[in-house]
């Protein structure tokens, strides 16, 4: 009679192992060979309005900071290059840390070779460094390219930013949120949408529409067409 | 029956023994993948975002080609001094996304000089925006067919002053305006950081000499014609300091310096139902944009 529980328990238990190391090996070759069920998502088929169409490059200039079209990645460069030199900063302090970490793995070869749990720490920790280095440097890109993007947002001068936040903003809250003031420019499919009726006037050749309180003029900006907040023409 | 029992203890223990011995063999190739795929990762990132190590600590190679700086000199002066041209071309450029992707967008354009102050650039972009660039001694017209609008600056000078006028004071992209410019974008004897001379090639069934060169903020590969005519058939300039280091690229064709160029083509004739708009300059007071904006032509 015991010996038949413990042939069941030990069948069961056998069963049991056998079960869970097939559905791991399984999950596992899964997740070795993800991807194919990748989640496609986005609303695809319509053209993107929010796409930047601007950056250094659309000058085509081989001296990008002599041209202004270019001054926010000018900024940038100063930015960029301090951020470099912390990344070297940090580069040395892991480089120091690998080293140290190599010199320390040969000299427990020396003293004693079969001290492997050691050499094993040592490996994990360089393998740790190099993860970080990865974590580090990916970070620093990200921060490059979201300080990119603040650049253009803040620099109010040229209210690049404001062209493609307006694009995609309602116009109760533009107004609301103050931001109409002369000079801000606002895109054409924005402006299209205003919730009020515009009534043009043409004051020395210049055409005007008004809208509430506000006054706009249809202007070049950055090599775009855009409607302008200027003071009225009267 | 313990005989079974025994058995079956005998091949669970080689089960798990067997697993547990591959596991960790598992683990370590998964981590070996990890560690290549964040090897690749960074290599990409090298690539794109300028951000590895070795990047960081190598330095620029300062190697001087005299015959890739005297042929770059050589191109910029013929251009400078041939007084009338048109030629087409047809570029890309990239910009970076939110998501750090680079997306590429594009235009043909057609360039007509008539030295020393008379231009027309008219350029497609892919997208279908269809813009010309007047400039006639005087005044400097900017046409959108799609809007069927036009600004107006006066600017009196040659192309050089109008080209700066334009991108700088205007804040309008101008690509290729460097070219053909007749004062040079660079000294070439101190802003090279480095000059190569890479060969013989041909673009478009056209000879050419290819060069790479340094600067401080670009990079600049170029196919220059062979012979007596050095123009260029091709440049990439790489925005090496620019997150995901774009480029903008051009391809020249058709080059015409012989054509007659009368001057009537460099004055814009307003088209029907257009409307004059203004130019919006970087000052947060619009009534500063343009205000010299001349009356309706």
């Amino acid at each position: 009679m015991i010996n038949l529980k413990y042939f069941r328990l030990v069948s069961c238990l056998f069963v049991a192992v056998l079960f869970i190391f097939v559905t791991i090996d399984f999950a596992d070759s899964r997740g070795r060979g993800g991807g194919h069920g990748a989640h496609r998502g986005g609303g695809g088929g319509h053209k993107a309005s929010h796409v930047n169409r601007r950056g250094p490059s659309r000058s085509g200039s081989m001296t990008p900071s002599r041209s202004r079209q270019a001054s926010p990645s000018r900024k940038n460069v100063n930015r960029n290059n301090v951020n470099r030199s912390n990344v070297n900063r940090n580069n040395q302090n892991r480089n120091t840390n690998r080293q140290g970490n190599i010199e320390n793995r040969q000299g427990n070869r020396k003293d004693n070779l079969e001290n492997r749990d050691k050499d094993r720490e040592d490996y994990r920790d360089e393998r740790w460094d190099h993860q970080d280095d990865v974590r580090d440097e990916r970070r620093d890109y990200a921060e490059d390219v979201r300080s990119e993007r603040r650049e253009w947002a803040e620099h109010s001068e040229w209210n690049d930013g404001i062209i493609e936040w307006n694009d995609g903003a309602e116009w109760a809250n533009i107004v609301a949120a103050g931001i109409l003031v002369t000079g801000t420019a606002i895109a054409v499919s924005s402006f299209n949408n205003a919730p009020c009726t515009m009534t043009s006037v043409k004051v020395n050749n210049q055409t005007y529409y008004q809208c509430d309180n506000y006054w706009y003029q249809e202007a070049y900006q950055g090599g775009e067409v855009v409607y302008v907040v200027v003071n009225s023409p009267y | 029956m313990r005989n079974y029992i025994l058995l079956l203890l005998l091949l669970s223990f080689i089960t798990v023994a067997a697993c547990t011995q591959e596991k960790p063999e598992d683990k370590t190739q998964a981590n070996d993948t990890t560690a290549e795929d964040a090897d690749t990762k960074t290599a990409r990132e090298d690539k794109s975002g300028n951000k590895s190590n070795n990047t960081e600590n190598e330095k620029p190679v300062s190697k001087i080609d005299e015959y890739a700086n005297t042929s770059l000199q050589s191109m910029f002066d013929f251009l400078a001094n041939t007084q009338k041209l048109k030629v087409n071309v047809a570029s890309t450029y990239d910009t970076l996304q939110r998501d750090g992707q680079l997306i590429e967008f594009g235009a043909n354009t057609e360039w007509i000089i008539k030295r020393p102050d008379k231009v027309l650039i008219n350029s497609v972009s892919w997208e279908g925006d269809d813009r010309t660039f007047y400039f006639d001694g005087k005044d400097i017209t900017y046409y959108d067919s799609g809007y069927n609008v036009y600004a107006v600056a006066p600017k009196e000078g040659d192309l050089d002053e109008a080209f700066d006028y334009f991108v700088e004071k205007l804040n309008m992209p101008l690509p290729l305006t460097e070219l053909f410019s007749v004062k040079h974008p660079f000294d070439l004897k101190t802003d090279v950081i480095s000059s190569m001379y890479l060969g013989e090639s041909t673009i478009n069934g056209v000879n050419c000499n290819e060069f790479a060169f340094r600067f401080p903020e670009t990079d600049l590969q170029i196919w220059i014609t062979e012979g007596s005519q050095p123009l260029p058939e091709r440049i990439v300039i790489t925005y090496k300091d620019s997150p995901g280091q774009p480029q903008y690229k051009a391809q020249f064709s058709n080059w015409d310096l012989v054509s007659e160029m009368p001057d009537r083509l460099f004055n814009f004739d307003p088209p029907a139902d257009s409307r004059k708009i203004i130019f919006a300059t970087r000052s947060n007071n619009s009534n500063k944009a343009d205000s010299n904006s001349k009356g309706d032509k």
